[in-house]
C-alpha cells in the first residue's frame, strides 16, 4: 500500500509540474489557439474566421485568418510534443493588410513555397501575378479568389530549384503587377510597377 | 549479520521476485527477521551451529515464500513506481531550472537601473506614470527626460497579464505619433527595450524637440489599439527655473 500511495503522490507531483512546465512553454493545443496567442502578442486582430488552416511537410503549420475585409493574419507554426502547437523559430509573418490604395495585396510564403493572398474588391474572382526574383521576372501565375476574397498558389518545385544556388539557399519571390479579373474575364483591377 | 546457509536460503527465495529493485529491500528485511529468530534462540540456550539450522527451517519453503513475495511485489506496480519516480524527479529538476531562469530575469526588470541617456545635458526631467492596456498588456509610460541637444527621452514599461497566453513579441513606441502643442511632428528615433519574462523596459529618442514646447504629445493607434497623452513638459521646466 506504501508503495501505491507513492505512485498516486508522483503522478500529481507529475500533473502539476507538467502544468507549470506547459503553461510556461508557449504550446497551444489548436492552430487557432496559435494564431490568436500571436495576434495578442503582436497586438492586432482578433481574426473573424480563419481561412485556412494546415500541417504541412516537415511538421510545420499554416493558419491564416481574415481580419475584417482588408487584412490576412499569417501564422506560422511547428508541432512540438506530437500533440501541440508552438512557435517554429525563424520568423512569424503576421499582419498583413491591403494598403489603403490598392484592392488586393500578395504574399510569397518562403516555408511553403506558396503566394496568399486578399483582395476587397468584391468583383475580382481571379488575380494574375508576376513573380520576380530580384529583377527577373521568374514566372506569372493566376488564381481563382473565393468568397472571403481570399486566393493561393503553391509554387512549382522546379521553379524554385531553378533559382536555387545551393541546398540551403533561400529564394525570394515577389509578387508584383497585380491584376484583377471579373466573373466575366475581363481586367478590372490592375497595378503596375 | 551472515552466514552460507542464511545467504543460500535468500538467493532461492528471491530469485522468484521479478522485480529485482526491491530484492535488495527484501533481503534487508528477511535477514533482519532471521537475524532475531537467532538472538532469540540463542537466548534460549540453542547453540550457534543448531540455530543457524533452525532458522533457515523455521523460515519455511524457500519456494514457496518467493512465489508469495513475487505475488506481493508485482512487477508492474514496481516499474510504475520506478517511472512515476524518474518522470516526477526529471520535471522537478526542469521546474527549479524555470524557477532561476524566471527569477534572474524578473530581478533584471525589476532592481536594474535600466537607465539610458543622450549625448547632451540634461535640462530638465519629469515622471509620467500613465498606463494604458494593449490586448493583454498595460503600457506605462514612467518619465522622460530632456537634454540640450533637443532629444526628448521616454522610458516606458510594458508587463503582461500573469496567466496570459499571448506570444511574448517585444513591444516598441515606434508605432506613435509625437507632436507638440502646435502640432508640429517629431520623429521617433533611437532607443531600445530589454526584455525579461515581466515584460520590456524601453526607451524612445525623441529627436529636435524645440526647448519652447509645453506639451509633448503621443498619439499611438495601432490595429484599434489606443494610446493617447498629452504630457505637460512646460510643468518640468518650471521646477528647474
Amino acid at each position: 500500500m506504501k508503495r501505491k500511495r507513492q505512485i498516486i503522490i508522483q503522478i500529481i507531483l507529475i500533473a502539476i509540474f507538467g502544468l507549470l512546465l506547459f503553461d510556461r512553454s508557449r504550446l497551444y493545443r489548436t492552430p487557432q489557439e496559435f494564431l490568436r496567442a500571436n495576434e495578442k502578442g503582436l497586438h492586432y486582430g482578433p481574426s473573424d474566421k480563419i481561412l485556412l488552416e494546415g500541417e504541412y511537410t516537415d511538421g510545420y503549420l499554416l493558419v491564416i485568418g481574415k481580419i475584417g475585409d482588408d487584412a490576412l493574419s499569417i501564422g506560422e507554426g511547428k508541432r512540438k510534443l506530437l500533440f501541440f502547437w508552438g512557435m517554429p523559430g525563424g520568423g512569424f509573418t503576421g499582419y498583413r493588410p491591403i494598403s489603403e490604395d490598392k484592392a488586393v495585396m500578395a504574399e510569397y510564403l518562403e516555408r511553403f513555397h506558396m503566394v496568399v493572398g486578399l483582395t476587397n474588391n468584391k468583383d475580382i474572382e481571379e488575380v494574375e501575378f508576376k513573380l520576380f526574383v530580384g529583377r527577373d521576372h521568374a514566372a506569372t501565375e493566376r488564381a481563382r479568389v473565393d468568397e472571403d476574397g481570399f486566393f493561393m498558389v503553391r509554387l512549382d518545385d522546379g521553379l524554385i530549384e531553378k533559382y536555387k544556388e545551393s541546398e540551403n539557399d533561400y529564394v525570394w519571390f515577389y509578387p508584383l503587377e497585380i491584376k484583377g479579373f471579373d466573373k466575366d474575364g475581363n481586367l478590372i483591377y490592375e497595378e503596375l510597377t | 549479520m551472515r552466514f552460507k546457509d542464511w545467504d543460500n536460503y535468500l538467493d532461492d527465495t528471491l530469485k522468484y521476485v521479478k522485480f529485482f529493485f526491491d530484492r535488495g529491500e527484501i533481503r534487508k528485511e528477511l535477514n533482519e527477521h532471521m537475524e532475531d529468530m537467532y538472538e532469540d534462540m540463542l537466548e534460549s540456550g540453542i547453540s550457534e551451529e543448531d540455530a543457524i539450522r533452525l532458522v533457515v527451517e523455521y523460515m519455511g519453503d524457500a519456494d514457496e515464500i518467493g512465489r508469495a513475495l513475487n505475488r506481493e511485489h508485482k512487477p508492474w506496480i514496481g516499474w510504475l513506481w520506478v517511472a512515476t519516480r524518474f518522470v516526477a524527479v526529471m520535471l522537478f529538476i526542469m521546474v527549479i531550472g524555470e524557477a532561476a531562469s524566471f527569477g534572474i530575469s524578473a530581478a533584471g526588470f525589476l532592481f536594474d537601473d535600466n537607465e539610458y541617456a543622450s549625448d547632451g545635458e540634461l535640462v530638465y526631467e519629469m515622471d509620467i506614470n500613465e498606463s494604458f492596456r494593449l490586448d493583454d498588456d498595460t503600457v506605462t509610460l514612467e518619465e522622460l527626460k530632456y537634454y540640450d541637444n533637443g532629444d526628448m527621452v521616454v522610458k516606458y514599461k510594458r508587463t503582461r497579464d500573469f496567466g496570459s497566453d499571448a506570444v511574448d513579441w517585444s513591444f516598441g513606441l515606434h508605432a506613435a505619433s509625437f507632436t507638440d502643442e502646435n502640432g508640429t511632428q517629431f520623429l521617433g528615433g533611437g532607443g531600445y527595450s530589454r526584455g525579461s519574462v515581466l515584460g520590456d523596459v524601453g526607451f524612445l529618442t525623441i529627436n529636435d524637440f524645440p526647448y519652447e514646447s509645453d506639451m509633448l504629445i503621443l498619439d499611438y493607434n495601432y490595429n484599434g489599439r489606443l494610446m493617447y497623452a498629452e504630457i505637460p513638459v512646460y510643468k518640468a521646466k518650471e521646477a528647474v527655473k
